[in-house]
């Protein structure tokens, strides 16, 4: 048998009252809603993808800026997109670099992490 | 006078849980995920409800009867810094009453029983014969929902 009760703060309590004689009473509030922490967490190699038609121009770049910031995004399990040194070092890529576009680094940094993007952090990490 | 379950000790309800999370002041990490245990665990996830007094445990679950619990976890629902205390009592033993270091990482807490690695539930069940009551408390007042409680458990 199911019954509730209010607790001193007014919140429901479900009171489950089983034949054995055993009661279960719970509090009776929702799941806590879902929040992903790694939603613009992004992983290294779909992260170079996403350079697109730039990626090679990128990778081969003589620049020492733009090598010291891909040896950088190397060492680094993930990248999350909303960090401000991220988005500045792409603004960086694009002075230098001219197949890196503003239309590429916009795709970047807006376009929403897919599941297959960040599968291997999301694995390893967040498990 | 003896009885056979002080030697075979297959129902027997625990004294105390020890472990990674029961010496109060204990840090947590974001990666630590308690409610993701709970979600590969399968346990039932709630809200904490209202909690108006600081510091103060508040019942989330509470059984008179005989049964099992193999999973308890708790963690945080927002980044606001607050400590997190969660108190298990078995058979009227309170066997595990831990509080945090202050947290302010969403969803970040800990496990009391139970967790998973690499979607392997590791499960420990725990018997009670009498009674099993869990209780937690936040170090701010006034507060409601901002804890996620997940436990698992079953009556015999």
């Amino acid at each position: 048998m199911i019954t509730y009760e209010t607790n001193e703060n007014g919140d429901s309590v479900k009171v489950t009252t089983l034949p054995s004689g055993t009661m279960i009473r719970e509090l009776d509030r929702p799941a806590p809603p879902a929040v992903d922490p790694c939603v613009t967490f992004i992983d290294v190699g779909p992260f170079y993808d996403r350079f697109s038609t730039a990626k090679m121009a990128v990778l081969t770049s003589p620049d020492a800026g733009v090598k010291a910031i891909m040896a950088d995004v190397q060492i680094r399990k993930w990248i999350d997109l909303q960090r401000a040194d991220v988005a500045s070092s792409l603004t960086y890529i694009g002075t230098v670099v001219p197949a890196f576009t503003t239309a590429i680094r916009t795709a970047i940094l807006t376009t929403p992490v897919t599941a297959e993007e960040n599968l291997a952090l999301r694995k390893l990490y967040f498990s | 006078m003896s009885t056979l379950s002080q030697f075979v000790g297959g129902t027997r309800p625990p004294a105390a849980i020890v472990n990674a999370f029961s010496t109060s002041g204990f840090t947590v990490t974001s990666v630590a995920r308690p409610d993701l245990q709970a979600t590969n665990s399968g346990a039932r996830s709630v809200l904490s409800g209202s909690m108006p007094t600081a510091a103060t445990l508040y019942t989330i679950l509470n059984i008179a009867g005989a049964g099992a619990i193999d999973f308890l976890a708790a963690w945080t629902t927002d980044a606001t810094s607050r400590t997190v205390r969660v108190q298990l009592t078995l058979d009227g033993v309170v066997v595990f009453d831990s509080t945090s270091a202050a947290i302010a990482i969403t969803l970040s807490g800990f496990t009391v029983l139970g967790g998973n690695a690499n979607g392997l539930a590791l499960l420990e069940p725990v018997n009670f014969r009498q009674s099993c009551l869990v209780r937690v408390a936040s170090s701010l007042g006034s507060e409601t929902d901002k804890l996620g409680i997940g436990y698992k458990y079953w009556t015999n």
